[in-house]
């Protein structure tokens, strides 16, 4: 039982196929961070430009775009640094750095998953409340 | 003698040690909770999108605003429209969940070959992600200057 524990936990080997797919994954990753850290810039701008022309109404506009800001950073630095330490990792067969962004890479979907979750409540909310009005619009 | 420090050197590559296998049993566990929960919400999507199809342009309709372009659409075309978008978000969680099922029986039965088709269902996931991410920074972009 301990000699499976100990062939289980240390001899499975990253072949060379395997570096490959991992380097795929931490370039591609890598193009998803930077993307969402354009975009992120490009929303704060519109933002910025579209509270401008309204003003009365600023503070919601400033609270959902702090709120978006936070998530987004979140998301794309946690992501950068899956990428970032996984590329270290492969390249310089250091072990170190590749668990680390194994670990980055989990808290991404982490993250990702608990978002699924709140998008989810309020998608469903937001089509509760849609189908209401539709419904209430027919009794009138 | 040099022989020997040759083979111990090929042997000091990277491996899937307790850590690593911590850190993928992690992804992988929440990425399948991603994908499944992306599943459900594509079927309550298309439910709803099938069942009330009329009901909701007709809604959106009323709202006007921004909602004007939704209510534009025959509810046909509204529904083909809610189709189409429920087909690729399968197609685009299915490559996460495909990643999440293979890295664990990968991990279990110690299958290189299982391994890599799963490593090759994640970069397909993150390929297809950044692929739409770009579309959606040109779409930003075009209207933001337009």
């Amino acid at each position: 039982m301990d000699n499976f524990q100990d062939k289980s936990i240390f001899e499975v080997d990253i072949d060379e196929e395997g570096k490959s797919q991992f380097s795929a994954i931490a370039q591609w990753a890598n193009i998803n961070a930077i993307v969402g850290f354009v975009s992120l810039g490009l929303t704060v701008i519109s933002t910025i430009m579209a509270i401008g022309k309204v003003g009365s109404s600023a503070g919601s506009g400033m609270f959902s775009l702090i709120i978006s800001v936070a998530i987004s950073l979140a998301l794309n630095i946690t992501l950068l640094a899956a990428a970032t330490n996984i590329k270290k990792g492969i390249e310089q067969t250091d072990q170190g750095h590749f668990a680390l962004g194994l670990n980055k890479m989990a808290t991404y979907f982490k993250i990702l998953g608990i978002l699924t979750i709140v998008v989810l409540v309020i998608i469903t909310l937001a089509l509760l409340v849609v189908l209401v009005a539709g419904v209430g619009g027919g009794f009138r | 003698m040099e022989n020997f420090q040759n083979d111990h050197l090929t042997n000091m590559g990277l491996q899937v040690d307790a850590e690593v296998r911590q850190n993928l049993n992690d992804a992988s566990r929440w990425a399948r909770f991603i994908s499944i929960v992306m599943f459900v919400a594509c079927g309550l999507i298309l439910l709803f999108g099938i069942a009330a199809g009329s009901q909701l342009t007709s809604t959106f309709k009323r709202l006007g605003g921004v909602y004007d372009v939704l209510g534009g659409f025959d509810s046909y075309i509204f529904i083909i429209i809610i189709v189409v978008v429920v087909a690729i978000m399968a197609g685009i969680y299915y490559f996460l969940f495909d990643f999440s099922r293979k890295i664990k029986t990968g991990l279990l039965s110690e299958s290189t070959t299982e391994f890599n088709s799963a490593l090759k269902s994640l970069r397909t996931f993150f390929i297809i992600t950044s692929v739409f991410a770009i579309l959606g920074l040109l779409m930003n972009i075009f209207n933001l200057f337009s």
